[in-house]
């Protein structure tokens, strides 16, 4: 951590299970001073928030929820190695009163690392509606630490919770780090036979390691070794500089009841066989030690010795639990089971999450696209007033077309996803924070996990219908790293909805009617077929068939707040601003240069500012001027005082004119295309794309449509010198039907499909996952995609099938 | 017998749990499902897939998981 920035503050880490609503508390405490929300999967990150109460700074660390401190997920491994390699004050074990048992499990193992803990005991109006009486007073006396009653939401407790935070801080300073050590010796202790076998092996660490602890066996950075070297020196009362260079480093270890408690610690982990623990070690000796005693408990081998210990520890909660809880019937669990009846049903469960996931569908894109446009019509305007006003005068100054369609456009780019990934995000956590995600898993886990998904990544690929960048994003939902990354490599599969525009031009102009919708149809159908087929050879080849089983817990639904829900939409949204907006801007102003240079040498550029000049001569000579004849007779309704005065040979005249300067204008700029790299490019790569029917122009299309999909009809426009069109345009069908065979549309459909994913998504997945990952995903769809298109055209035309 | 062919209502304690990986017998035990522990059926699939009620929780089971699982 950060030295200077938690210089004189106390140091809070706020550890619990998850669901015990821990996050709720870290923002009750911090206010709005939380920087990047944690999520599973790829990236755990460990948040540090700061505050001021009564001038005392306190700087707050929310570890990410866990079960236990063994190892099993990154999750535990974060947190744990956060509490050992951190200084911290004060451990917040923030309990869920409504799930007692479960979460007195976790705070035995704080107690067990000697950390100095407050217990925040949340969720007490849940509890007590729950029917569970208790008498936190009592909780307090049986752990020997401080319990503060809180209630998250309404922030009930949190003035307590902070002055006893700081009181336990304080009294900290003093000798006595550790005073829950001494009564907590018969909370924590297991039946006899593991008692044995614990203190030999504390035994064992005092003789076989710290014999060893100086010479060069003691590595840097081992999780235990360097914290058994100064509980030595501060028992043996060595040389000060030794105890103070031990106290640099593991300030946690200020006691000596603090070092007994990391030892016997220790000892458990070695019983436990924990892996972060044992594997850095090289003492042959402990080790015979530990694999002896590790086979004097193993002799019914009905469990490993880390379930024993978990078994024990739960013997141990529940004499605690039972001492301090009054438990009537759960009436919570109960109601929530009965929900349960219906909303896991095999069936009628299914069909209410299809329901729900059409409603997020729904909401992320229909209500969404309202905000999107308004963005876009901001671009737009943006667009036209530096167009019209700032740069009216020099149309072709090279400033303005960097600032239009490099700069505005890439900003643009990034912007108009924030309304969807917004509300995405908020819909996502509603369903996080209700409890209704877990049973969404629960329901589909069964189908996806033969595809080596599992049931979260239902989610993702429906978004991926929308939009690949936010379905990316909302991956994070899903905590196995490889069902992650699968899920991940597939969603750009579904057809997303810059795609639709391609199908919409290519499918009407080579189809007929009563086919086109079949055919569309298809080409949804397809790529799920594609990405069921991808994940499963993703799973056999690259995870060696590796799936997790399903094991979720389902929490008791609650009503979501609005404030957590807004806030979780709002970090990641600003996230998404931050992380991948900066990088998409970069490479969208890339894609500009490259669709620019090199510029049309100016003895090339002389023939059409000829033709445009020879057009507006005589324009003037017929008093007409040709933008506002354009703009007159483009709307019906609009100004027609500029028409009235034209006789109608004049006006004829006047539109061929516009024809000839727009078509002027078009040549001009396929000429200026062709000559630029993106040109170049389709051009090189016409040997290749010809094997799949394709030319020159589809492949600079295809170039361009790496920006952003729907460019390619831009494209084509352009290259086919009919101006600006949307997938709308006949004339651009009418084109495209002479020139190509239905064959070669399929072949691009297909290719547009699967290969490529838009420059977007490829930094959305490099920040979600690995820049490698993004390449290695964005070069085997490319590859495929170019191979399947390459079969269709080719077998196609060898059954001349639509040739 | 084997967890996954337990009725829906009913209750049973866990005898063994299978070899299903190290990690993921840890998380079952630290969850509360070891060797002696009490779980209650909340709802068994006909695929396997079960929600096993422990404490006051509720866990989704994959069937792998749930045929690991001996109890009585």
């Amino acid at each position: 951590m950060d030295s200077e920035r938690t210089a004189g503050k106390i140091r809070v880490a706020l550890a619990g299970a998850p669901n015990c609503g821990k996050t709720t508390i870290f923002n009750s405490l911090t206010g709005e001073k939380r920087a990047v929300g944690n999520y599973s999967g790829v990236t755990v990150e460990t948040v540090v928030g700061t505050f001021i109460r009564d001038s005392v700074g306190y700087s707050i660390a929310d570890l990410p929820g866990v079960y236990s401190l063994t190892t099993f997920s990154r999750d535990e491994q974060v947190a744990r190695d956060y509490l050992l390699r951190n200084e911290i004050d004060v451990v917040v074990n923030v309990v869920d009163a409504s799930n007692l048992e479960r979460n007195l499990f976790l705070t035995l193992q704080w107690l067990e690392l000697g950390y100095p803990v407050v217990v925040a005991l949340n969720m007490c109006d849940l509890a007590r509606s729950r029917g569970l009486n208790y008498d936190a007073a009592k909780l307090s006396d049986v752990l020997g630490v401080p319990v503060v009653e809180v209630v998250g939401p309404t922030e009930e407790g949190i003035d307590e919770l902070v002055a006893t935070i700081r009181e336990r801080a304080e009294k900290g300073k003093d000798a006595e780090t550790c005073d829950a050590s001494k009564r907590a010796s018969e909370l924590l202790a297991f039946p006899k036979e593991i008692e044995r076998e614990i203190a030999l092996l504390e035994a064992a660490l005092d003789t076989t390691v710290l014999k060893t602890a100086n010479s060069s066996n003691a590595s840097a950075g081992n999780l235990g070794v360097d914290w058994l070297v100064f509980g030595r020196a501060a028992d043996a009362g060595n040389a000060q500089n030794e105890v103070d260079d031990a106290i640099a480093r593991y300030p946690n270890l200020r006691t000596r009841a603090a070092v007994r408690a990391r030892r016997r610690w220790l000892a458990i982990k070695l019983l436990e066989d924990d892996a972060d623990v044992v594997r850095s070690w090289n003492y042959p000796e402990l080790e015979a030690i530990t694999s002896s005693c590790v086979e004097r408990l193993s002799t019914d081998d009905v469990a490993p010795i880390a379930a024993k210990i978990a078994a024990a520890r739960y013997a141990n909660v529940r004499r605690i639990a039972s001492s301090v809880v009054r438990t009537e019937k759960n009436k919570l669990l109960m109601w929530s089971d009965k929900a349960d009846r219906i909303l896991t049903h095999p069936f009628w469960g299914l069909i209410l999450f299809f329901l729900a996931m059409y409603c997020v569908f729904w909401l992320t894109f229909t209500l969404g696209n309202y905000p999107v446009g308004w963005l876009e019509d901001l671009q737009s305007a943006l667009e036209g007033w530096c167009n019209t006003s700032l740069w009216a005068s020099n149309p072709e100054s090279l400033v303005r077309s960097l600032v239009v369609d490099g700069i505005i456009a890439g900003v643009g780019g990034v912007l108009v996803f924030f309304p969807n990934i917004f509300i995405l995000f908020a819909a996502i956590a509603v369903l996080e924070e209700s409890g209704y995600m877990a049973r969404g898993a629960f329901l589909t886990d069964r189908f996806l996990s033969r595809f080596g998904l599992t049931g979260k990544s239902f989610i993702p690929m429906l978004v991926g219908f929308g939009c690949s960048v936010p379905a990316v994003m909302s991956t994070r939902i899903i905590e196995d790293k490889r069902a992650r990354l699968t899920t991940i490599f597939v969603v750009p599969l579904m057809s997303c909805g810059a795609r639709y525009p391609i199908y919409m031009l290519l499918i009407p102009a080579f189809f007929p009617l009563k086919w086109q919708a079949p055919v569309l149809w298809s080409v949804y159908v397809f790529g799920i077929v594609v990405a069921a087929i991808l994940s499963t050879t993703l799973t056999k080849a690259k995870f060696r068939g590796e799936t997790s089983p399903m094991l979720i817990e389902l929490p008791v639904y609650h009503a979501p707040t609005f404030h957590t829900v807004g806030k979780k939409a709002l970090e990641r949204g600003l996230q998404y601003l931050t992380k991948a907006g900066t990088t998409i801007l970069g490479v969208s102003i890339l894609l500009w240069a490259l669709s620019t240079f090199p510029r049309l040498p100016a003895a090339k550029e002389a023939p059409f500012a000829e033709r445009a000049n020879a057009v507006q001569t005589e324009a003037n000579e017929l008093g007409v001027d040709l933008a506002e004849f354009a703009l007159a007779s483009d709307e019906e309704s609009g100004d027609s005082s500029a028409l009235a005065r034209l006789t109608e040979d004049q006006r004829a005249r006047a539109a061929e004119l516009l024809a000839q300067s727009e078509q002027n204008q078009f040549d001009l700029e396929e000429a200026r295309l062709e000559y630029s790299v993106v040109g170049r490019l389709g051009k090189a790569i016409e040997p290749a794309i010809k094997l799949a029917g394709m030319d020159w122009r589809i492949g600079s299309a295809l170039v361009g449509a790496f920006a952003a999909k729907e460019v390619f009809v831009a494209q084509m426009g352009i290259v086919f010198k009919v101006g600006a069109v949307d997938e709308t345009s006949d004339s651009l069908r009418e084109i495209l039907h002479k020139k190509y065979s239905p064959l070669v549309a399929v072949s691009i459909i297909v290719f547009c499909l699967i290969a490529a994913p838009c420059m977007a998504t490829l930094v959305v997945v490099a920040k979600e996952a690995s820049w490698r990952w993004a390449w290695f995903q964005w070069g085997t769809l490319t590859l495929l995609g170019f191979l399947v298109a390459c079969a269709v055209y080719q077998v196609g035309s060898l059954l001349n099938l639509g040739v | 017998m084997n967890l996954s062919t337990v009725e829906r209502g009913k209750t049973v304690t866990i005898v063994s749990v299978r070899k299903v990986g190290r990690a993921l017998e840890e998380r079952l035990a630290a969850l509360g499902l070891f060797p002696g522990a009490k779980v209650f059926v909340v709802r068994a699939s006909a695929g396997g897939e079960m929600i096993l009620g422990c404490l006051d929780s509720r866990f989704a089971l994959g069937r792998d998981l749930t045929n690991a699982i001996e109890v009585c």
